[in-house]
């Protein structure tokens, strides 16, 4: 059933019934499942800005966003296309290229601030503090390499020259492993392997040195559903296994229902709703979420299909006030004014939008009572 | 029956590659594949499977850009492996393709109009400059277009999804019979999916054109597709309605693939546990036998003798290539084909054996149908067997001292001006009928109706509803419909005024019962219908229970009719309430909206007055302005369709219009411009 903004659906929560309380102690259970600790934060970024130069001015592709990963979390980053995520990751990791830039910000990785490195600190941080599969990434392996010296290159680039062969190829073949690879494949070149099986070697790479945390772009996109469904459990059951913290960026909000702890939606540059998967896909409170879980197609029921254009607005200039407003549903002449602030709903559960602002319904009360009496 | 449109027998495609010396290597990308799209009415045939599984082989076949190694594809009665060019050209006007890539069918240098023209050219659809413009303007709007939005923007401009349906609407210009759309939708974003499949489904319902829809997601065709063949490895492993098979799958592979697709829903998740084959078993075929036997859990000896046919499963035309269901009925053989005599190469060009032939077709159609009617009526005494009376109640249970707690409680959403205020007398909700067929009377509060036999056959009723107000739902079944489809039909459903459906019986409530409370006050919508899959209900009856008062039409509302708040990006002068001065708007970014809280019924008087460039000679007249409803749609433009400058405007919902203005389409500034919006005299 279609979730609208609904005094319906809003009174719920306010009435205080047992849904935050579930809510909570499922959280507590998925986290003792995987390692993670709530308290623990691993990656927290902080009004992050990443701005792209062009004669005609800057496009603005990622406007002072703050979010928090949790250790031993998997959070899901989505949004349309051109919404900012990509750039986000790649904003983290510093690997920004030019005309892109960082305007402001802060990223902390376990304490360390990312900015502050220099160039052979972040070298060395890359990998083993942050790694990231890239979109695409099976077809970014090199084609005249064989599995394994890929690999070891990765692992010799961080770690210096190994002199114990053995020990080496022991390692390796723990990766394939964990990523449920056969040994076989060691010799091998990328083109002997299977789509699927090329983005596990992707994996592999990816946690080879035991990073702190993985940012996975689109690592399913492109692959047919049963191998998408192998590689995505995959991934959950490396991380677990090696105790890494993840972020999945796609927009299939259906692979994002299945294998993330929190989703954080983006639209135009804008965190606008940070909440634990199940607030999400049971109770979208931004006009924007609740647009992205109505348009997802199900194979479970046949319902009107809802239409939506994308993002519509020039980057280059923004809307004043709220980002969304000239698609929202919603809007009022308040969010072209004011930008909304980020909402703390409950525990976990952030949204950037006036309707769960009070002053917004204070000054909208006034304005319904003016046109009342005029 | 009418004549199909499609069809294909035991086609079958083999690519050989290398094999200088002997050393040949051959890939079977169809075999002995046999498939048949009807005439009429249009439908969405699906085809889906993994890749490598022949899917896009087909389209190429279908689409006349490869041959055949052997078998036979008859589109219309025709033979389409040995046309010669000008029968190829003739072709491509009733077949059309839609690619996967949004992005390379565009040439970047030249505006999104040149693709028309282009179209224009090849086909020669019109000499006429406006005739064409405003074929053009037809073809966009059938798939959700306005011809001033797009025309004159380069593509990168665009969004994937308006990309692919402007393909769409490029195809739709030449009046195809059928669309091959190969992947249209995989490289758009999810949340722009919708725009594309509604197109589709308009293209089929208001115009007649079928579909080839290729594809590897299988929601997308749950949702819009009628038939669908699932492919592997180049044979048919299950073919059925759409909804029949991936509702319940009965092919091990199509189980797999249909359990794989991920459900958006946190709560259910994918089992774990579950052994997946490795990738290498998933990619080996059998030699002989059926395919899926390297990684099939329910493999038998047989199974490697010989490729299992398709046998016949419990719904009709649903059938699965799989020994597992040895003891039921083979599926019978294809009909024979129906073919025309092969036409001249004057009489597929010339127009007026054209028309011949659409008269022809038309007859065909007719005689088709008739033959169709008659079957059905022969086949009426099944139908009847079943019997079942179905009830629909809706009963009303308005308690005023929890809806006041819930309004002060909780922020409301902010679109409706809520007319509760001073002078307003609202009826806590008034159900008014509009039902297509005139079966049974309605009285206030309750009415029956005979019989609903087709999905068309719907009844609405208009509810109006204040936010805060709770009515409660009751549902009573029995009998065809509801129960036995594995998955409940939203035979009742309420959609708010902005369209969202805020209550339905559906797969996520199981429940005869349940409440609603008014999110928004304004007119809601019951639907009450046969279910998806066409199936009627026998009767049911609606009725309202409670002191209920009387029906009151809308009241007449005092002044104010309208306030304007103005939200301009750039504040250049004072806004007077009503009347607005801008000096310049210089670029497309510098748009002024402003808010119009208006109350439905009332009219008001626009006008317009600009100066210089921006309006005249663009040859698209720009909306320089354009007031919104509510609900998204434009109530109001001056565009091509109204030259003038200034107009009037009745308001048909209460609630938040909004009001565009600023620079055209080119980006191109109106200097000065005055916009006077008055209440109309009444």
């Amino acid at each position: 059933m279609s979730q609208q903004l609904n005094p319906a659906s809003l009174s719920q929560t306010a009435e205080g019934t047992s849904q935050p309380a579930d809510f909570a102690s499922r959280m507590e259970g998925e986290r003792s499942r995987g390692k993670g600790r709530k308290d623990r934060v691993v990656l927290k970024v902080d009004n992050l800005r990443i701005h792209y130069a062009t004669p005609q001015g800057d496009v603005i592709a990622v406007s002072d966003i703050s979010f928090k990963l949790y250790e031993g979390e998997t959070l899901g980053l989505v949004g349309e296309s051109g919404c900012g995520k990509s750039t986000t990751a790649y904003g983290i990791l510093q690997l920004v290229q030019p005309p892109g830039y960082i305007v402001n910000g802060s990223i902390e990785v376990d304490g360390t601030e990312v900015l502050d490195l220099e160039e052979e600190e972040l070298r060395k941080f890359r990998w083993t503090g942050l790694s990231l599969i890239p979109q695409g990434a099976m077809n970014s392996l090199n084609p005249t390499m064989r599995v394994k010296d890929q690999i070891i290159d990765v692992i010799e680039a961080h770690e210096g020259k190994q002199s114990d062969k053995e020990a080496l190829r022991e390692r390796i073949f723990g990766l394939f492993q964990n990523v449920g690879l056969p040994n076989r494949i060691y010799n091998m070149y990328p083109h002997e392997l299977s789509g699927g099986m090329k983005q596990r070697v992707c994996i592999a790479m990816g946690v080879a040195l035991h990073p702190t945390a993985v940012i996975a772009d689109e690592a399913t996109s492109a692959l047919d559903v049963v191998v998408q469904r192998i590689v995505a459990q995959t991934l959950i059951k490396v991380k677990d296994e090696i105790g890494v913290s993840l972020i999945v960026i796609g927009h299939d909000m259906g692979l994002l229902a299945q294998i993330v702890d929190r989703i954080a939606v983006m639209y135009a540059g804008k965190m606008v709703e940070i909440a634990p998967v199940e607030n999400v896909y049971a109770q979208p409170l931004h006009p924007y979420t609740q647009l992205l879980i109505d348009s997802i197609p199900s194979i479970k029921e046949r319902k009107p299909l809802k239409i939506t254009e994308g993002i519509t607005h020039d980057p280059r200039n923004p809307p004043s006030g709220c980002i969304f407003r000239l698609r929202c549903p919603f809007a009022w002449g308040h969010c072209a004014e004011v930008e909304p602030r980020q909402i703390m709903v409950e525990d976990l559960h952030e949204v950037a939008c006036h309707l769960y602002d009070e002053q917004f319904h204070e000054r909208r009360a006034n304005a319904l009572a003016t046109i009342a009496n005029s | 029956m009418p004549s199909p449109l499609l069809q294909i027998r035991d086609a079958t495609k083999i690519y050989y590659s290398g094999g200088f010396l002997g050393n040949k290597k051959s890939v079977v990308a169809l075999d002995n594949f046999n498939m048949t799209i009807g005439g009429s009415p249009a439908t969405i045939t699906t085809i889906a499977g993994e890749s490598g599984s022949g899917k896009t082989t087909l389209a190429n076949l279908v689409l006349g850009f490869i041959k055949l190694t052997s078998g036979r594809i008859i589109f219309d009665g025709e033979d389409i492996t040995d046309m010669d060019n000008d029968q190829l050209k003739a072709y491509r006007r009733n077949v059309q393709a839609v690619f996967q890539d949004p992005f390379g069918v565009y040439n970047p240098f030249y505006r999104i109009d040149h693709v028309f023209d282009l179209v224009n050219r090849h086909f020669s659809l019109s000499d006429n400059r406006s005739e064409y413009r405003d074929m053009v303007e037809a073809g966009l709007n059938v798939v959700g277009l306005y011809g001033e939005d797009v025309l004159r923007k380069y593509p990168h401009q665009l969004s994937g999804g308006q990309r692919q349906r402007i393909m769409m609407a490029r195809a739709y210009m030449i009046k195809p019979k059928l669309i091959v759309a190969d992947e249209p939708v995989s490289m758009v974003d999810a949340s722009l999916r919708a725009s594309i499949l509604d197109a589709m489904l308009r293209l089929r319902d208001e115009h007649g054109i079928s579909f080839l829809y290729i594809t590897h997601d299988l929601s997308t065709a749950y949702q819009i597709g009628d038939e669908i063949y699932m492919l592997y490895q180049g044979t048919t492993a299950e073919r059925g309605t759409a909804m029949d098979v991936i509702d319940a799958p009965q092919h091990p592979y199509v189980q797999l693939l249909i359990d794989s697709v991920p459900v958006p829903d946190p709560t259910d998740k994918w089992d774990v546990n579950i052994s997946l084959p490795s990738e290498e078993e998933m990619r080996t075929a059998a030699a002989q036998g059926c395919r899926y036997y390297p990684r099939c859990p329910h493999r038998m000896d047989k199974c490697l003798e010989e490729q299992p046919p398709l046998f016949m499963m419990d719904k009709p035309k649903h059938e699965a290539a799989c020994y597992l269901y040895e003891e039921r009925e083979v599926a019978p053989q294809e009909l024979s084909l129906v073919e025309n005599r092969p036409k001249s190469i004057a009489a597929a060009t010339s127009n007026r054996s054209r028309n011949r032939e659409r008269i022809a077709a038309a007859v065909l159609i007719i005689l088709g149908f008739a033959l169709g009617v008659i079957l059905a009526l022969n086949r009426e005494p099944e139908i009847e067997v079943q019997t079942v009376v179905e009830t629909v109640v809706v009963t009303a249970v308005v308690t005023p001292e929890e809806a006041a707690a819930t309004a002060t409680a909780v922020p409301t959403a902010p679109p409706e001006p809520e007319p509760a205020a001073a002078n307003v007398v609202v009826p806590k909700f008034a159900i008014e009928r509009d039902g297509a067929a005139d079966k049974g009377s309605i009285s206030w509060g309750e009415d029956t109706i005979g019989e609903i036999e087709t999905a068309d056959d719907r009844h609405r009723y208009t509810l109006a509803g204040i936010a805060g107000e709770t009515v409660g739902i009751k549902l009573i079944t029995g009998g065809r419909g509801l129960s036995g489809t594995g998955f409940f039909s939203p035979l009742a459903t309420i959609y708010a005024p902005d369209g969202s459906i805020v209550f339905a019986f559906d797969s996520a409530r199981r429940s005869n019962s349940g409440e609603l409370t008014f999110g928004a006050t304004g007119s809601y919508e019951v639907l009450l219908g046969a279910d998806d899959r066409g199936r009627g209900v026998d009767a049911y009856t609606i009725s309202i229970e409670g002191d209920m008062p009387e029906p009151t039409p809308m009241p007449t509302i005092v002044p104010p009719d309208f306030v304007i708040e103005r939200a301009g990006a750039v504040p250049k002068g004072d806004i007077v309430l009503g009347e607005d001065t801008v000096e310049e708007i210089l670029s497309a970014d510098d748009r002024h909206s402003y808010s119009l809280a208006a109350i439905a019924g009332s009219t008001v008087e626009i006008k317009l007055i600009t100066g210089g460039r921006g309006l005249s000679g663009t040859g698209f007249f720009a909306p320089l302005a354009t007031i919104y409803a509510p609900d998204g749609s434009i109530v109001f433009a001056f565009d091509s369709a109204r030259r003038s400058n200034r107009g009037s405007l009745t308001f048909g919902e209460t609630g938040t219009y909004q009001v565009l203005l600023g620079a055209d389409d080119r980006g191109r500034g109106v200097d000065a411009y005055t916009i006077t919006i008055t209440a109309a005299e009444s």
